[in-house]
């Protein structure tokens, strides 16, 4: 996919992206700040299910991990925030790898598999809710930002802030997906995907090679957990380690369309500001539930009518990317 | 001490019980037709409500309001396998999934809608009756739900055993191809499969609604813990769901006084964990080769 | 020398021995045949020697190193490719992308796999439909293309499981004339046949199972006029005739 003509549009996308702050109110920024976040989740999930081919539903154990990892170490040990994004990676990787190898050594698929990914995230959102150090049920808060910040360091900013350190977190993502994707090891992924034992035959180290999925898919998952903890300032297990954040991560790349670079990106785009809308909705008129309905109905649409994704026929009108 | 905990285990087993109709219920969907019904819990707050307004509207006890349940989520679960569910059964597990999830948040996002968030409770006399059997007492409500759930559990075994449509049903999950070969209508079979687990969710929903406060967002609980069961217990085994459900109530009950309530689950997820490494087909399940 | 060589080859499922005791080796450089009625566990010796089915007894030995249980993606690391009987093609990707899988084995970047990969596909004849799609050939081409997937991965022993089951004299003549080329140049081949013309045309050295146990061995005419060979086939009593393609 990394044809020129996609590589122009993706460089000329990006510019005009950068210039948002300058152009677009605060309010706007926060939502597209939360669209970079969920096209990278929604990307790094992909790289699990579209490319390695396994179900994972309990995505919010690295995204969670991550999280805590950099509110942890901004709070107890006052480090700059720059050292947790490396260290919500290989917290994030590390859970990963191990979710990822117990289940393949012991040759866990499908459904099992991915009842065995909501165990885990479910065994840590209790754990932690327990875990008094890290503030428990009652949440971890960060400092409150003092007048002297300095967003650079601390990493934590105004909306403006927020929205380009996404996009390039975002931008950093894409590129590092479309690169594994096209290299070695995307071949073997889309091997393994296709026909497990037949790729062993001819070579491919299946269960590496799922091992680096799994964890590369989960760093990148715990990296964009440690923002959303920057965002957010404070954290509750229920909230970033539970079943329903695990299904928010996952509607994204499911709308858009697996398997691809551009899906999971156009899935976040369609379903975040139809979470904002639906909230304020809901709140005008006191209806909750409602933001549930939505997303269970753009679901039910996109897997009776377009299983595999809004980008597919999308990419096809406009014409990019190979013919399948 | 002794009476304590001997009151804690009865009321883990009664729950049990119910716990296992739940489970055969996601057993007839999941381990007959293999279809990965994440709705399930849903299905079950559904028959809640209905024990709930039941009550509300006629003060009808929950072993009347369980037959109701049971033939709304019949239909409910008839119509949706043949209409929608059937073109899945082929799909790859992932779709089902996302299929299932998506009916379990309209669901819970129509619950939230139509009767708001908060939880509500049936507050009857029925609530604190009490049967004592010598040190041991047996409450009413558990008990009766307890009672029915094995009646119903029961009743379901001897069908798919004994009854030609029952064998049938078995047949074609197992042969798909088959069974069309020689005439048995796999979407009707299909349709009336899901029929019947659906109605054992929702019975178990009422029986169950006057133990706990019913609010929308149960459905995901009880989802997860139909799962651990019928994992547990045995793909499509009968016994296994029985036995699984028993293990979860007791385990969930002991662990909630010995340990905390909020760490009951920890024993089950732990559990589950276990048996999809170790021992995937269950207790009972047979080992697929 | 032997480049392959099974002794005591013994698989069991529960209940059912599909292979039993199995000895025999195959010569560096030869070609040798795998043949015996259906059920007689020629594709069960291919698994276990593969590594795609572990042993419940026995010993595998190739280039005189002990590989009995190792996993499939070692034993081709190794130097043993295989085959499927059904074919495999990965049907997601393009022909030339499923060559370049098993080119990666050897290559280290992307570009030369790709490059390895249609030398490999021009060799036996596929180059043409290098960018179609593997689900869109027809049978014939999905065999070269089975065929192409185990040779990129530059292998010592080629093991094929019943490669010209389903195609036309002709086609199978081809792909006979392409497994000679290879053998000239040095590669040893393992096959499991049905198609006797083939066999006798190609073989040096024939292996005969029957009911997972070894009956015979030995060069074409032996094998041909062995009464043991001929009872299997044909039931006792009936004395037959195999004549090689001239």
């Amino acid at each position: 996919m990394l044809n020129m003509r996609s590589v122009r549009m993706v460089v000329l996308l990006l510019a005009v992206l950068f210039a948002g702050p300058w152009l677009l109110d605060d309010f706007i920024l926060s939502v597209l700040t939360l669209v970079f976040l969920f096209a990278s989740v929604g990307l790094a999930w992909n790289l699990m299910m579209g490319y390695a081919g396994q179900l994972s539903l309990g995505h919010a154990l690295h995204f969670g991990a991550g999280a805590y990892a950099m509110g942890l170490l901004i709070t107890k040990l006052g480090v700059s925030a720059w050292f947790g994004l490396p260290l919500a990676f290989a917290v994030g990787a590390l859970f990963g790898a191990l979710v990822g190898a117990l289940g393949f050594r012991f040759a866990v698929r499908g459904v099992y598999f991915a009842l065995l990914t909501i165990a885990f995230a479910e065994l840590a959102r209790i754990l932690v809710e327990h875990w008094a150090f890290a503030g428990g049920n009652g949440g971890l808060f960060l400092p409150a930002l003092t007048p002297d910040n300095r967003p650079l360091l601390s990493l934590r900013g105004d909306s403006g802030f927020f929205y380009h350190a996404l996009l390039i977190t975002l931008a950093v993502i894409w590129l590092a997906c479309a690169l594994l994707v096209r290299g070695r090891i995307g071949y073997y992924w889309r091997a393994v995907r296709e026909d497990e034992d037949a790729a062993r035959a001819i070579g491919v180290p299946a269960t590496r090679v799922k091992v680096l999925a799994a964890a590369l898919s989960a760093g990148f998952t715990g990296v964009c957990g440690a923002w959303y903890a920057l965002i957010q300032g404070s954290l509750f297990p229920d909230s970033v380690l539970g079943m329903r954040m695990s299904i928010d991560l996952i509607i994204a790349p499911i709308v858009g369309g697996l398997g691809t670079l551009f899906g999971p990106i156009l899935g976040a785009i369609v379903i975040q500001p139809l979470n904002e809308l639906s909230k304020d909705f809901a709140q005008e008129f006191s209806i909750s539930g409602l933001k549930l309905i939505v997303y269970g109905a753009v679901l039910l649409v996109i897997v009776l009518f377009a299983p595999h994704g809004i980008w597919p026929p999308l990419a096809r009108w406009l014409r990019i990317g190979r013919q399948k | 001490m002794l009476e304590f905990y001997g009151n804690v285990i009865v009321g883990g087993l009664l729950l049990g019980a119910v716990y296992a109709l739940l489970a055969t219920g996601l057993n007839v969907i999941f381990g007959v037709m293999r279809m990965v019904n994440f709705a399930h819990g849903e299905m079950v707050v559904v028959g809640m409500y209905v024990g709930y307004g039941l009550w509300a509207w006629t003060g009808a006890p929950a072993l009347v309001a369980a037959p109701v349940a049971a033939l709304l989520l019949f239909a409910m679960g008839y119509l949706f396998q043949r209409f929608v569910a059937n073109r899945f059964v082929e799909a790859p597990q992932h779709m089902q999934f996302i299929l299932y999830i998506a009916i379990a948040l309209i669901i819970t996002g129509l619950h939230a809608v139509f009767f708001g968030p908060d939880p509500r409770g049936i507050q009857s006399a029925a609530s604190f009756e009490v049967y004592q059997l010598g040190m041991i007492r047996f409450d009413a409500v558990r008990t009766q739900a307890a009672v029915a759930s094995l009646v119903l559990i029961a009743a379901l075994w001897a069908w798919f055993r004994y009854s030609l449509t029952g064998k049938a049903i078995e047949a074609a999950a197992e042969n798909r191809v088959g069974g069309q070969a020689i005439g048995i209508r796999i979407p009707h079979l299909f349709a009336l499969t899901s029929g019947l687990g659906f109605a054992c969710a929702g019975a178990a929903g009422a029986l169950v609604a006057p133990m706990f406060d019913v609010q929308p967002y149960l459905g995901g609980e009880f989802t997860l813990v139909a799962f651990i069961i019928v994992i547990v217990g045995g793909l499509a085994s009968l016994p296994g769901a029985l036995v699984g459900g028993l293990l979860i109530g007791l385990a969930e009950a002991l662990a909630a006084t010995v340990v905390a309530p909020s760490m009951k689950a920890l024993f089950s997820y732990g559990l589950l964990v276990l048996v999809i490494l170790l021992r995937p087909q269950g207790l009972f399940g047979k080992v697929e080769v | 020398m032997s480049l392959l060589e099974v002794r005591g080859l013994t698989k069991v499922y529960s209940g059912l021995t599909a292979v039993s005791g199995v000895d025999f080796s195959v010569r560096d450089g030869s070609i040798t045949a795998l043949i015996g009625p259906n059920g007689a566990g020629k594709t069960t010796c291919f698994n276990l020697i593969a590594g795609a089915t572990r042993c419940t007894a026995g010993r595998v030995m190739f280039d005189a190193q002990d590989i009995t249980g190792m996993a499939p993606e070692q034993a081709c690391e190794r130097g043993i490719a295989r085959t499927f009987q059904i074919v495999r093609p990965l049907t997601g990707m393009s022909v030339l992308e499923n060559v370049v899988v098993g080119a990666l084995l050897r290559e280290h970047s992307v570009a030369a796999a790709e490059r390895q990969a249609m030398a490999v596909l021009e060799r036996i004849g596929l180059g043409a439909k290098a960018h179609s799609s593997a689900s869109a050939l027809a049978l014939p081409e999905r065999k070269l293309l089975e065929l192409a997937k185990a040779l990129a991965t530059r292998p010592r022993l080629l093991m094929l499981d019943e490669v010209m089951a389903g195609l036309r004299p002709t086609e199978a003549d081809g792909i006979a004339q392409v497994l000679r080329d290879l053998n000239a140049d040095g590669l040893t081949i393992l096959l499991i046949e049905h198609v006797m013309r083939v066999v006798m045309a190609l073989a040096q050295t024939i292996v005969v199972l029957h009911h997972g146990e070894k009956i015979a061995e030995g060069g074409p005419e032996r094998i041909v006029n062995d009464p043991k060979v001929i009872e299997c086939y044909f039931g006792a009593g009936i004395p037959a005739t195999m004549e090689p393609v001239p």
